[in-house]
């Protein structure tokens, strides 16, 4: 077993509890605690693939701002807490909407990926560990994905408009 | 790079950014101008884009693609957005909503679908995808003080984010079967995939990426948030939802799955005909029982959605083409019915059916052109929709999918009741003590004309429209 | 992986330090609590009422504007440090038309009076 796997194994296995913990935290800013634990969690094995500006970005966006929108979104609510009254998963599993059949769809969901996955003979693309990672993601960006590039700038200048129109406050209109 | 060949989108998108520059400088009771300037906008883009080339040729870095398809999806989607336009100009400002903002999400979110539609490449069409989304979102919640219009908003937006994110893992896992982002590219390494044992994972793909579309054009089991979502919206999104928004998935899925997938074809057309059968049952028969106007329409519309997945299960050209011509057909008779829905509730009539009685005493002309439309809907001849529902026939028949031809008679047959029931209380019912007579703005009488001219031009005479679909549908691959 | 040895050892570093010193601290001193060395340290003003208060929703749209532009900024830093391996004028167009479409939100933002504190 090499060193790579070892780290991956247990980077995995705390992503893992930190996105089982998300669901499950009886207090709604420990499950954002632990979002971003996730969050860290997908950047560190980003950065095992060799992918350094993604896993960067994915620090940046996710464990920074989205988290940032999360928290306030937690200050702004009333909501603290899930309640004293979470059952015990073994009790949980008796609901058929809230138990069993989420839980049947996604362990089939999950063997069904796992069994395609093992399947198939995944194309290699080695040549890529070697460049640097930023230029990698900025030449193909700036050159042949100029179109989609700029039509995201729209995309964020709408998603700005409609953050202004959805939470603007009404008396200084 | 030559960004001369998106010229209707960049206008477009101009057009949406001047409308927020002038929202700040234009005093608000002048404000109704800016509906002449998003009117402008869109007709200054429809011309641009007929002055595109459509020879299909590939540009930005085969990023999109420029044929008689693409050509034909920018004219119906600014088609759409151009009677949104009209018909919203009185109804947002009767709220004491701001025009401007409105307006430019319906710009934002045209050029989304219009980047969408031209797409020759997976990531610019998902980018146009999500321009699309997050403008409808936003324009489904618009009416802030309405409760109604909250719920829309957020069912719309969490039925949508999921669907964006089965959609994209789909393409994720076709990537990463085929290392290609390019429609064709795809289409190719597919091809060879199939014959190396790639292909459960390129399926899955598939399937996911016809699951993420099915959501985002409301086909049953993926329908649900459909009827909620038309009720609370403005009644003018209700309409862009169903035309610019059902229209853009469509192309997606005439881009994605027919294009891109083909070669894994096989018995999906059977797969997708069954989705199809399935959408237009359980639209027509949940809309029986319906008794608010816009949610039987929007159960409706999930049933328009059926018949038009039959065309592309059945997938010849002559299903694309009947596919293209029923989009148009759909776009004035569904256009028109909002829109006549629109003026009855800016002049402050409830949505409920039962508030239609007696409109045929109250305002013969809207009695007349809303029986019209529903006319439409149902397909009786000498209307868009009889020449739509005969052209998928016919595609189904001679593509040896008689079975579809078969559901869509039947469905017709259901929907009968429903759309009577309208007639009835409009015409049959007895009109209640406090009736007011119903007043229309200029806007609306220009967008009731339009939708009432194109219903009946394209029943009587389709053969311009047809012969524009047929060669729009030849050679997308 | 070499490359990120560095970044592991500041990671382990920056943990340690503040727990170690925190730690010791509490094992050397005496503990004499009394109510106001337990109150929280407010810069000399004396806290009142709970810090868990519910928020005017106004302020969500500062973090929503800080997410626009927080995407925007990964956007420009691909184009920043890349930029002598880009085509030069087309990246530079490229960039201008970007910034500008956020500054035009941006202005709005602005004049609609968004911005204001409360």
């Amino acid at each position: 077993m090499t060193s790579t796997l070892v780290i991956f194994i247990v980077l995995s296995l705390l992503t893992l509890y930190a996105a089982y913990r998300v669901a499950t935290a009886h207090l709604i800013t420990h499950a954002a605690l632990f979002l971003a634990g996730t969050f860290a969690g997908v950047a560190a094995l980003f950065f095992m693939l060799q992918a350094d500006f993604l896993a960067a970005v994915q620090l940046l966006l996710y464990a920074g701002a989205v988290m940032a929108v999360v928290v306030f979104a937690i200050m702004l609510s009333q909501m603290r807490e899930a309640g004293d009254h979470v059952p015990r998963w073994v009790d949980a599993l008796r609901s058929p909407f809230f138990g069993f059949l989420p839980l049947i769809s996604s362990v089939a969901l999950f063997v069904i990926l796992l069994i395609s996955y093992l399947d198939t003979p995944w194309p290699s693309s080695a040549t890529a560990a070697a460049v640097n990672s930023t230029r990698y993601v900025a030449v193909p960006l700036f050159q042949s994905y100029a179109l989609p590039f700029e039509v995201a700038s729209v995309l964020l200048l709408a998603a700005l408009i409609g953050a202004i129109v959805l939470t603007r406050r009404e008396d200084d209109r | 790079m030559n960004f001369g060949t998106v010229w209707p989108e960049i206008i477009l998108a101009a057009v949406g950014m001047a409308l927020i520059l002038l929202d700040v400088i234009v005093p608000k009771q002048r404000q109704r101008a800016l509906g002449l300037v998003a009117v402008l906008g869109m007709v200054g883009s429809g011309v641009a884009a007929a002055f595109e080339p459509r020879n299909g040729a590939l540009a930005l870095g085969g990023m999109i693609i420029l044929d008689p398809l693409s050509l034909f999806f920018r004219l119906l989607f600014l088609a759409g957005a151009l009677l949104v336009t009209l018909f919203s100009v009185d109804y947002i400002r009767g709220k004491g909503r701001d025009l401007a903002e409105f307006l430019a999400l319906v710009c934002f979110a045209t050029t989304g679908a219009m980047i969408l539609a031209i797409s020759w490449n997976v990531v610019s069409l998902f980018v146009g995808l999500e321009l699309l989304s997050i403008s409808a979102y936003v324009l489904a919640g618009f009416l802030r003080d309405e409760p109604k219009s909250n719920e829309a908003g957020l069912k719309y937006f969490l039925n949508g984010a999921l669907a964006s994110s089965v959609l994209l893992f789909g393409l994720s896992l076709v990537y990463g079967v085929t290392g290609q982002t390019g429609i064709p590219e795809i289409a190719k390494a597919l091809v060879t995939a199939q014959t190396q044992g790639y292909s459960t994972v390129a399926l899955m793909g598939l399937g996911m990426v016809l699951v993420g579309l099915g959501f985002k054009i409301a086909a049953v089991p993926f329908h649900l948030w459909a009827p909620d979502a038309y009720e609370g919206s403005p009644t003018p999104i209700a309409g862009f939802l169903s035309v610019v928004a059902e229209g853009a998935g469509i192309a997606a899925i005439i881009r994605l799955v027919s294009v891109a997938m083909g070669p894994l074809e096989g018995s999906w057309g059977v797969w997708l005909g069954a989705l199809s059968i399935l959408t237009m049952t359980v639209g027509n028969v949940t809309a029986l029982w319906q008794k608010n106007i816009k949610r039987m329409l929007a159960y409706s519309s999930v049933a328009q959605v059926g018949y038009i997945l039959a065309g592309l299960a059945v997938g010849t050209t002559a299903g694309i083409g009947a596919v293209l011509f029923y989009l148009a057909a759909y776009l004035f008779m569904t256009m028109g019915a909002f829109t006549v829905i629109a003026s009855l509730s800016s002049a402050g009539q409830g949505n409920e059916i039962s508030d239609y009685a007696g409109l045929g005493v109250r305002s013969p002309i809207l009695a007349v052109l809303l029986t019209i439309f529903m006319a439409s809907l149902l397909g009786i001849p000498a209307t868009a929709g009889f020449m739509g529902k005969l052209s998928l026939i016919g595609a189904a028949v001679h593509g040896g999918m008689a079975w579809l031809a078969v559901g869509i008679a039947v469905n017709s047959a259901i929907s009968v009741a429903y759309y009577w029931l309208v007639a009835r209380t409009m015409w049959l019912d007895p009109v209640p003590e406090k009736a007011e007579p119903i007043r229309r703005s200029a806007e609306l009488g220009a967008a009731l004309v339009v939708t009432t001219v194109g219903t009946l031009f394209l029943g009587i005479l389709p053969q311009v429209v047809f012969f524009f679909a047929n060669w729009a549908s030849v050679g997308i691959r | 992986m070499g490359k990120y040895l560095d970044i592991l050892v500041f990671v382990i570093g920056g943990i340690a330090f503040p727990v170690g010193v925190v730690t010791l601290g509490g094992s050397l001193r005496r503990s004499y609590p009394d109510p106001a060395k337990e109150a929280s340290y407010e810069s000399g003003e004396t806290p009142f009422g709970d810090a868990r208060i519910r928020f005017h929703i106004g302020y969500y749209i500062f973090a929503l504007i800080y997410l626009v532009f927080d995407v925007e900024a990964v956007f420009l830093y691909p184009w920043a440090v890349q930029y002598l391996h880009l085509s030069r004028g087309i990246a530079f167009g490229e960039i201008v038309v970007f910034v500008v479409m956020l500054l035009i939100g941006w202005f709005y933002a602005w004049r609609k009076k968004v911005l204001s504190w409360m």
